[in-house]
């Protein structure tokens, strides 16, 4: 349907969009990244501020004897919910993979000129795509 | 800076840095996962008007429609709050070309369709501008921190006497005031009782 050839205020309109679009992406990397640099900055001044008053078996020891079982438990629920996530993730991508094909086959059986989201057999952004 | 006062800036540090990489990271892949999946299934009932024969496939308002969700579910990773307040600095000059252009022909095109067919593909069109907007506000870190607190206060205050009068008719509600509510009373009157 809105495939062909392209009108000069199509073209226009479409570079004005990837323009914005361009820089949103830039601007959210920026956010992103400065602020995990800055907290990892906070992170490098606390280390930096340990170097000389103590070794690093001295911190692991105080370390190790200021833990308390209860914090030790909800580190590893945090650890372990995330890497629960992280393969629950794997998985579903790996059920799309398994099925999209089949939806897509019957579907353009149904509409033959069924159009696409672009995306991945997986359910991922297309390489291209990710800007 | 103390050992003590270094290690506990360090753990500070460290659990900062895995929250940002949970918000920006992994929650907003999260997110993006999340809207496509709803914006699948619109799709999917839009798909299923055409196969019932309510909306031919080859139909403008269709093919319009599906080309708008399937650039939704392609650039969802690309939607953000920032993206809108780049495309509301540039408005005038995108919308001085997109109104010629077939993209922004959607509302024309709904208007060619059954009257009944009509309300369903509104509905459809509806949900798919919630979900955009549902996906904007939840994604956003600012709008976390200032829209959501605000939508809370709201909330609470519109349902907030209904839901104590449910609440106060189930049997915790007792248990509930003798350790939370009666100790507060008791605290304040206390307060309250010096001079």
């Amino acid at each position: 349907m809105v495939q062909g050839r392209r009108s000069k205020e199509e073209l226009d309109a479409q570079v004005r969009i990837r323009r914005i679009d361009a820089t949103a992406s830039v601007a959210n990397t920026l956010i992103r990244v400065s602020g995990l640099s800055f907290l990892g900055f906070c992170a490098w001044r606390s280390i930096a501020a340990l170097a000389g008053h103590a070794t690093l078996a001295s911190i692991g020891i105080r370390a190790l004897g200021s833990v308390y079982v209860s914090e030790a438990a909800a580190w590893l629920l945090a650890v372990g919910s995330v890497g629960y996530g992280v393969v629950q993730r794997q998985l579903r991508r790996r059920e799309i993979a398994r099925f999209a094909p089949l939806l897509r086959d019957k579907e353009r059986a149904i509409d033959p000129k069924r159009t696409s989201s672009q995306l991945t057999d997986r359910g991922d952004t297309k390489p291209g795509d990710q800007l | 800076m103390t050992t003590q006062i270094a290690l506990t800036a360090l753990a500070t540090s460290v659990s900062l840095i895995s929250l940002w990489i949970l918000f920006f990271w992994l929650y907003r892949d999260y997110r993006v996962d999340l809207f496509r999946q709803r914006m699948f299934e619109l799709r999917d009932e839009l798909f299923e008007l055409g196969r019932t024969g309510e909306i031919a496939f080859h139909h403008q308002a269709y093919g319009l429609l599906r080309t708008t969700i399937n650039g939704y579910i392609r650039f969802a990773h690309r939607i953000s709050f920032l993206s809108v307040i780049l495309v509301l600095r540039d408005l005038k000059a995108l919308m001085a070309t997109l109104p010629a252009t077939r993209f922004a022909r959607l509302p024309e095109a709904l208007q060619t369709v059954e009257p009944g067919v009509r309300v369903k593909l509104g509905s459809i069109v509806g949900r798919m501008h919630f979900l955009v907007a549902d996906q904007l506000i939840l994604t956003s870190a600012t709008m976390w921190a200032v829209l959501v607190p605000v939508g809370l206060i709201f909330l609470s205050r519109a349902i907030g006497t209904r839901a104590l009068t449910f609440v106060r008719r189930q049997p915790i509600w007792r248990f509930v005031r003798a350790h939370t509510i009666e100790p507060m009373d008791a605290m304040a009157r206390a307060v309250g009782a010096e001079a």
